[in-house]
């Protein structure tokens, strides 16, 4: 409050405050961070929750004011950030389209041009001239959406905000997102679905604590966000209460009982877990799940349900074919409660790569690997 | 076509200084025209969408209140004379006049609590948010003036000719208050009392300024406010349009220089703390 007041008096009476020095209590949201985009480059932003992405966003949409550093903008910046800003439950669709897009910077010539299309792709039909109260809350994103996306900015800034309606809705809205793409677009996407960063972007920046920690391509940077990820993770787990169930280790084997590292799309394995029960007479399934080295899950498989006794035990799952093609997955092996994935309890994370070979598809077409018998007629 | 390019820098202001600010301030009011007439027609229509009585709520708490002065009065509770005109319709247009302050600047004043996700999300010009509270206000004093006419109509009062200056004199009142309001709706985003302090303030300044009874002769409220800016813009307005009269020529003109400074002082101050206030809000 303090230190708001004074900089708020500062600047109006036109002292210089000296930003670059932090005051106490004060810290870096976003620590020396700087790239350079141009027209038509797609950036993704990644890293963890409280790493200065938002801010990222709202420093390049002109919200908030650098206090090192300069940023340089040339064009109109667009955001796909708050869906259905300005609307009023109580006009109707066609009155909130000219309010949400007068807000976004189009002139009313540009939405009159522009609003048929809107309209079109919006999907509201007759809903238009209904007040937006009465819509569903997918309407609702539709239409902001596309008011938003209709905006046609030069620079495109993206938050998180693909979360939200159906898949037929997200299939629309990447497919628009393209469209925006092929016409020269520059687009800043902020996102967790790694796929939707892998698939997009150019280049990414992955943000840890405020500052740079790689500016890469996406693979590279993925790689290193899921490193980081699973060595503070590792850290956390030192805090265990008493659980009625342990996995205290796991380990991938082939057929013959050696452990393995790397396996073929098509290889066998046992997936092989030894744990430890201190509740007796408890009642759990093992599970077991296949991820991509980011944790996107690919294939779970459940045992039969089980009774527990106290002391030590063994459990072997044997996938019979991997099925995945080559990359980098996790394999996690645990045991969870009567509601499955409601109660995990207790697992293992093992690391699995599967080789790259010319005999099986390229992984960029479909990471998963499946005999599929062709004849011809 | 070459796209202009934007800067952001620390102290972009303070670099500019205080003659680019005036330019800027004014290009953004210039610029924002279209949003600004939006949010207002947004804000009107959907105010009395839904409501039984509608439109006619604007009068209805200027006439009620009123009512009360006159019942007082009658009855003896209060003993305001020399009017000039009869009572009812000195208070009507009195408080008109009034309502035109409060409600302005208590609407302003509220207008970044009201839109913060609005703010933090989007960037567009910010003075847009202004216009609709003061367009509504000026609409808001048109109406309970045609009930000031109804009620002229039938007390046979007519204004004097010199009337159609009114809107002249209104103006000092009217940047009064968007200078004030603007203040305050960046102050209040940080102190959140600020709108309980606000209300208590108008609800004493009302009574406490001459503005539902004239000038006492003598004592503390006529030594008060003949330092209170609001005592002549109510009363300047007042006597020109019933009395043909313009009082008070040199207090005037001095507090419609205050106005004006107060006016571009807080716009000033709107605008740059605006970068400030979105951190915190």
């Amino acid at each position: 409050m303090i230190y708001g007041s004074y900089d708020i008096l500062s600047d109006f009476i036109g002292i210089a405050s000296k930003t670059d020095k932090l005051r106490q209590g004060e810290f870096w949201a976003v620590d020396d961070v700087s790239f350079e985009l141009k027209k038509g480059d797609i950036f993704g932003v990644i890293g963890p929750n409280g790493s200065g992405k938002s801010t990222i966003l709202k420093m390049l949409n002109g919200i908030y004011m650098p206090d090192r550093g300069k940023i340089e903008i040339r064009g109109r910046v667009g955001a796909l950030i708050e869906i259905g800003a300005g609307f009023h439950p109580m006009l109707t669709g066609r009155e909130n389209v000219y309010i949400n897009g007068a807000i976004l910077g189009m002139s009313k010539k540009e939405i009159d041009a522009k609003y048929d299309q809107i309209v079109a792709f919006s999907d509201i039909g007759d809903f238009i001239n209904a007040p937006v109260k009465h819509y569903s809350s997918g309407m609702y994103v539709r239409l902001g959406f596309s008011v938003a996306v209709h905006c046609e900015p030069d620079i495109l800034l993206v938050d998180e905000v693909l979360a939200v309606g159906d898949a037929q809705f997200y299939n629309k809205c990447t497919n628009k997102i393209n469209e925006i793409r092929n016409r020269g677009t520059t687009i800043v996407l902020v996102s967790h679905n790694m796929w939707l960063i892998q698939t997009m972007c150019d280049r990414v920046l992955l943000l840890g604590q405020g500052k740079t920690v790689k500016i890469d391509t996406p693979f590279n940077c993925i790689q290193e966000y899921a490193n980081i990820r699973s060595i503070e993770s590792q850290q956390s787990r030192h805090q265990e209460k008493l659980l009625p169930v342990t996995v205290e280790h796991a380990e991938v084997r082939d057929r013959a009982g050696s452990p393995m590292k790397e396996a073929m799309p098509d290889g066998a394995l046992v997936v092989t877990a030894k744990y430890l029960c201190q509740t007796d007479q408890f009642q759990g399934f093992f599970f077991l799940r296949v991820t991509t080295s980011d944790g996107y899950p690919l294939y779970t498989s459940y045992s039969e349900p089980s009774t527990f006794h106290i002391g030590e035990g063994f459990v072997d799952a044997f996938i019979p074919s991997f099925s995945l093609l080559a990359g980098e997955y996790r394999i996690w092996i645990g045991v969870c409660g009567e509601k499955k994935e409601e109660a995990r309890i207790s697992e293992k994370q093992l690391k699995l790569d599967v080789l790259s070979s010319t005999d099986y598809p390229d992984p960029r077409y479909g990471i998963f690997f499946n005999q599929v018998r062709w004849s011809r007629k | 076509m070459e796209k202009k390019l934007v800067i952001y820098e620390p102290n972009k202001h303070v670099i500019a200084g205080w003659r680019f600010v005036w330019k800027q301030l004014f290009a953004e009011l210039r610029s924002s025209w279209n949003l600004g007439f939006r949010l207002f027609l947004r804000d009107f229509t959907s105010k009395y969408k839904q409501s039984l009585l509608g439109l006619s709520w604007v009068m209805l708490l200027p006439l009620f209140t009123v009512l009360v002065f006159v019942i007082m009065n009658r009855s003896g509770i209060l003993n305001i004379r020399n009017t000039g005109v009869p009572y009812p319709v000195y208070a009507l247009f009195s408080i008109s006049l009034w309502s035109l302050f409060t409600g302005l600047t208590a609407s302003i004043s509220g207008i970044v609590g009201q839109t913060g996700g609005l703010i933090t999300k989007i960037n567009f010009p910010r003075i847009a948010l202004i216009q609709s509270p003061v367009l509504t206000s000026i609409i808001d004093l048109l109406i309970r003036f045609v009930l000031l006419f109804i009620v002229m109509i039938y007390y046979r009062t007519t204004p004097h000719a010199e009337a159609f200056l009114l809107p002249l004199t209104l103006l000092p009142l009217l940047l009064l208050s968007i200078g004030i309001g603007m203040f305050l709706s960046i102050i209040g985003a940080v102190f959140k009392d600020i709108p309980n302090i606000i209300n208590i303030f108008l609800t004493v300044a009302m009574f406490i300024t001459p503005v539902m009874y004239p000038l006492p002769e003598s004592g503390f409220l006529h030594a008060m406010n003949l330092y209170n800016p609001l005592y002549y813009f109510i009363e300047v307005p007042r006597n020109l349009f019933f009395m043909g009269t313009f009082q008070h020529l040199p207090a005037f003109a001095l507090f419609c220089l205050v106005s004006v400074a107060v006016f571009f002082m807080g716009w000033r101050f709107y605008y740059v703390a605006m970068n400030r206030i979105v951190e915190k809000v």
